[in-house]
């Protein structure tokens, strides 16, 4: 057998014809074998499970051609085989195909050339199948391992966000759900030395970098507002660090600053690029629009910082643009249904947030696009 | 998404057609870098036929006018639809990119830019 060549198994009960076809495929390298019935076939099979292909008759006493490929396919499920007939009648070809063989031949004049033309083409896409299996398994492997990751990413990503913000003097609630596993949003609130500081931020895309970009700014500005309190010097320096970072990535990230001095009762408020902020105070709604850029394009970059007093009773309410740019089936944008949302329900925050959820789900019928967070915060009796 | 280019004197007038989006972000910054590489540094983003940008995508507009102003160069838009106009308002990358209010206002900027120095003109 040349090297690369299969074996080959020819059934015919006419063994002048199994016997011609031996000699054609074995000079052309094959190593073939012969059988006179499909018992006997049956046996060599099993015998020989490397039998790359099977040769059979279809006419033949005792089993046929069909009943033998049911049978050896049993054995071996994947061996293409062959068949042969002198019935030149398209019902029994279209039989044998149906039946499972891979090519169909007649045992005419031009046997001789026509079997090795067969062979090699039904070998050729037996191979080319297998190949293809192998890749869609290998794909599918690969793809359940990639799962797993980011189902141990999102309970990585779940751990860094805070889970239950305890700050004198404020109530809040988040609702936070990416759009696959692991998202680029994250939110945060501490105090540190007479300040609370809140912010919200959306990092650009929805891939792993975003992800990983997520958990380095998540990071940096915890770190930073341990020592800094004024949104605009922080943001600054944040920015710095960020840009060499990204580079020409093109990645960037929309956020919210917030803070709140305790002695005074002031809040300040920088928006990179962010969408609005709402403060609710009793019927009133007062929107915070972006106060400078999103951070990551301009090392340079500078913000506005607004300042409002904080009340007893004053809720603000921070999103991420996934709230928003949520659709509709008619393809209408949650955007323009937010005020009438939020007016309509309580100022308490976890109310707030289910509610705002709830009616999102509602309205484009549980399909997110986008990551979403959602972040209130109640100022209130310590 | 497909790129549609004409070359106006010394301006490549770029025309994405579709969505600007995370799977065609990189193509608009392949095309502005392979402009770059043949020296035309000005170009004019007709967004008329583009329906839908996504932060990937203005990701990448910031990511090619960087590249185009590392070469002398630049990068105007025109013809944006509302909600595209949108991301770029919000995000203030409006400050970093020139809203042209008609094509041959955005060729103006350009070529005026491109006669003063930079690239090819």
């Amino acid at each position: 057998m040349d090297e690369g060549k299969c074996r080959i198994l020819v059934v015919d009960d006419d063994p002048f014809v199994a016997e011609m076809l031996a000699v054609i495929l074995d000079a052309d390298g094959y190593a073939v074998e012969t059988a006179e019935n499909g018992l006997q076939a049956l046996e060599r099979m099993a015998a020989a499970p490397d039998t790359g292909l099977v040769v059979s008759d279809m006419n033949m006493p005792g089993m046929n051609g069909l009943e033998l490929i049911a049978r050896v396919r049993e054995l071996n499920a994947d061996v293409p085989i062959i068949i042969l007939t002198g019935n030149n009648e398209i019902s029994v070809a279209i039989q044998a195909l149906n039946g499972g063989a891979s090519d169909y031949l007649l045992k005419d004049e031009n046997i001789q050339e026509t079997i090795v033309i067969s062979v090699e083409k039904v070998l050729e896409k037996h191979q080319l199948r297998m190949k293809n299996r192998q890749l869609m398994e290998d794909l599918a492997r690969k793809n359940r391992e990639l799962e797993k990751e980011r189902v141990l990413a999102h309970k990585v990503q779940e751990s860094i966000l805070p889970q239950n913000l305890s700050l004198p003097g404020f109530r809040t609630a988040t609702r936070y759900r990416p759009s696959n596993q692991i998202g680029g949003d994250f939110f945060d609130a501490w105090e540190s030395g007479g300040h609370v500081h809140f912010l919200i931020g959306d990092i650009s895309g929805h891939s792993t970098s975003s992800a990983l970009l997520m958990a380095v700014c998540k990071g940096m500005f915890h770190s930073l507002g341990q020592t800094m309190h004024d949104p605009l010097a922080l943001v600054t320096a944040a920015n710095r660090m960020l840009c060499p970072m990204l580079g020409d990535s093109g990645m960037f990230l929309t956020l919210v600053y917030m803070t709140y001095a305790r002695e005074s009762g002031t809040l300040r408020l920088l928006s990179a690029g962010h969408n609005p902020v709402y403060l609710l105070r009793g019927e009133e709604i007062i929107s915070f629009e972006s106060t400078g850029p999103a951070l990551g394009w301009d090392a340079d970059d500078s913000w506005d910082v607004t300042e409002a007093a904080l009340t007893l009773g004053d809720l603000l309410f921070l999103y991420t643009d996934g709230l928003i740019e949520a659709k509709n089936d008619a393809g209408e944008e949650f955007e323009g249904r937010l005020s009438a949302t939020l007016a309509a329900l309580t100022t308490m925050p976890e109310e707030m947030v289910a509610g705002v959820f709830g009616a999102l789900t509602d309205f484009c019928g549980g399909r997110f696009e986008d990551d979403i967070t959602l972040f209130a915060v109640l100022r209130e009796e310590p | 998404m497909e790129i549609k280019v004409e070359v106006d004197n010394n301006v490549v007038i770029l025309r994405p057609v579709g969505s600007l989006v995370a799977s065609t972000a990189e193509f608009l910054k392949a095309q502005v870098a392979k402009l770059v590489e043949k020296n035309y540094v000005h170009v004019l983003l007709d967004m008329a036929k583009l329906e839908f940008i996504d932060s990937s995508g203005l990701g990448a507009c910031i990511a090619a006018n960087k590249t185009l102003a590392g070469s002398e160069g630049g990068l105007v838009c025109t013809g944006a639809s509302e909600p595209v106009r949108k991301i770029f308002r919000i995000t203030r990358a409006d400050q970093k990119i020139p809203f042209a209010d008609s094509r041959l206002d955005g060729l103006r900027i350009l070529q005026d830019k491109a006669f003063k120095g930079g690239g090819k003109g």
